[in-house]
């Protein structure tokens, strides 16, 4: 545990004091969201290694919405026992109707995963997250937190089904040691390059959860520190991904999928090539009774070994099969266990987490 | 044999009062008397509730749940979001997790829910009729409910 564990209590008590739903000022509305989690894990693995060994992992994220007439803000703050972080920050304007501006920091909307939950823990079913949406801090090897200014459509309720766009332009994450690091707003430094992000999705009910879509996103990574790159000779990582998702629902089954192509331009000092690998994921869920959920995910990243940009995170995890099983109770509540085997470039270890999660509202 | 029919006779009328006074039972939509806001219709209603941006005159339009019991909640469940309570509040959090929308604000005090109306013209709540037609401060935009 490190010291951000004793900035955890403060602000839990802050959470717990606002803990009714939203809050109408004389101006506009505001709302605080308190999603915590903890629980132990276990990677059977040298620490030296790989990912970390086990620990006790806490998670606190706030996240604080404002709406006056058009205008938005959006702020989600994680405090836990890995990191202390400025998630989100957006300041948002109703365009029209149909279509909301943003300007700040965000989460990439090419990834599907994290467009549905955040860091909102209590919301998604398993405990951890598949290879395509690692967030940077956890060795995730493709971009998830953007900065710049974002566009998304709204949804037409006045029809069953619809279409969801949403794209961005900004800067992406910069290479450094052995992993992705995205902008620090509260510390921003220049150095960063581009970064484009490219969502749309059909709803086949626009006010349910299923959808399936497209994504594209072309990034520009810089290398800031990362012994690898500078082994390599290599300059910067021209990055394209294209890819598939298809999240879906019968009854008590749910399917979640998503499938990137993705082709990175390595620019060396001396001579430029391309590096390309498919990573993805198949999650499914069977929910035999309301509270209870058995899930399973597959994922997977093709030349993993041979790849010389995933040699840059030796640490990312790049292959997994877990089963797990998630009990929710009392009202906004629940237990999951995980196990699976996972694999880094370099070894393969097994998994087991428990985890309580829980919502404040 | 008399005393009989009377007391059968004074058991129906008391029943038929109590069923006329249920059968009256309506839940309304309110605004401030003082707002400019005047007709809403089911799909308008629905899509502030659900987080979806209506205006009126240029200004969003503020929706409040009223909480105060158990039948008045059932009610706007099953006929203004038509969803449970469960997919209602799952729906809402996922508002504010991806799109930065404030839950719908709640409240048990019906005092406080006229003083929320009050303070934005442009805000609307549903109440029982008769609670509406008892307050000086709200008026009645239409009939969301008729048993």
């Amino acid at each position: 545990m490190n010291k951000n564990i004793c900035l955890l209590l403060p602000l839990v008590i802050a959470a717990c004091l606002n803990c009714s739903p939203s809050h109408a000022w004389t101006w506009g509305q505001h709302d605080l969201v308190f999603f915590l989690s903890a629980g132990p894990s276990r990677n059977d693995v040298n620490p030296e290694d790989g990912p970390e060994g086990q620990d006790m992992v806490v998670d606190a994220n706030f996240l604080y919405s404002f709406r006056l007439d058009d205008f938005r803000l959006l702020a989600e703050y994680i405090v836990s026992t890995e990191e202390s972080e400025l998630e989100r920050f957006q300041l948002g304007w109703q365009i029209t109707e149909k279509t909301i501006g943003w300007a700040g920091r965000f989460h990439s909307p090419s990834r599907y995963w994290n467009q549905v939950y955040h860091h909102g823990q209590y919301m998604q079913t398993s405990i951890t997250r598949p290879v395509t949406d690692q967030f940077e801090d956890d060795a995730g090897f493709i971009p998830t937190h953007i900065s710049g200014v974002m566009f998304e459509s709204a949804l037409e309720p006045e029809t069953t089904a619809g279409f969801e766009f949403a794209a961005s332009a900004g800067l992406a994450p910069v290479i450094g040691d052995n992993k992705l690091e995205p902008l620090d707003i509260l510390g921003a430094e220049s150095g960063n390059g581009s970064a484009i992000d490219l969502r749309i999705g059909y709803l086949p009910d626009q006010l349910g959860d299923d959808q399936i879509g497209l994504t594209f996103s072309r990034y520009d990574l810089e290398i800031e520190d990362n012994v690898h790159a500078a082994l390599q000779g290599l300059l910067n990582v021209e990055q394209y991904t294209i890819g598939a998702y298809i999240d879906w629902r019968w009854q008590e089954l749910r399917m979640l999928t998503n499938v990137l192509r993705v082709i990175n331009e390595m620019n060396r000092e001396n001579l430029s090539d391309t590096d390309s690998f498919f990573a993805g994921y198949l999650q499914a869920e069977y929910t035999p009774l309301e509270k209870l959920t058995f899930f399973g995910r597959l994922e997977g990243t093709t030349d993993s070994t041979s790849s010389s940009y995933i040699a840059l995170f030796p640490n990312s995890i790049t292959d997994r099969q877990l089963l797990g099983v998630r009990y929710d109770y009392a009202p906004r509540n629940a237990l999951t266990i995980e196990v699976g085997e996972a694999a880094t470039r370099s070894e393969e270890f097994t998994q087991a987490m428990f985890q309580w999660s829980t919502v404040f509202r | 044999m008399k005393i009989a029919r009377l007391l059968l006779l004074v058991c129906m009328s008391f029943y038929l009062c109590l069923y006329a006074a249920h059968a009256s039972h309506q839940v309304v939509l309110v605004a401030a008397s003082d707002s400019p806001l005047s007709e809403l219709d089911s799909l308008q209603l629905r899509k502030i509730y659900l987080g979806f941006g209506v205006k009126s005159d240029g200004y969003a339009i503020t929706a409040y749940r009223n909480t105060a019991d158990e039948d008045l909640n059932r009610i706007f469940l099953q006929t203004v979001v038509a969803m449970s309570e469960k997919a209602y509040a799952r729906r809402q959090l996922f508002l504010v997790l991806r799109q930065g929308v404030p839950r719908v604000a709640e409240f048990e005090d019906s005092e406080k829910l006229v003083a929320a109306l009050r303070k934005n013209p442009y805000s609307v709540s549903y109440m029982w009729k008769e609670d509406a037609l008892a307050s000086s401060d709200v008026k009645i935009l239409r009939v969301l409910w008729d048993e």
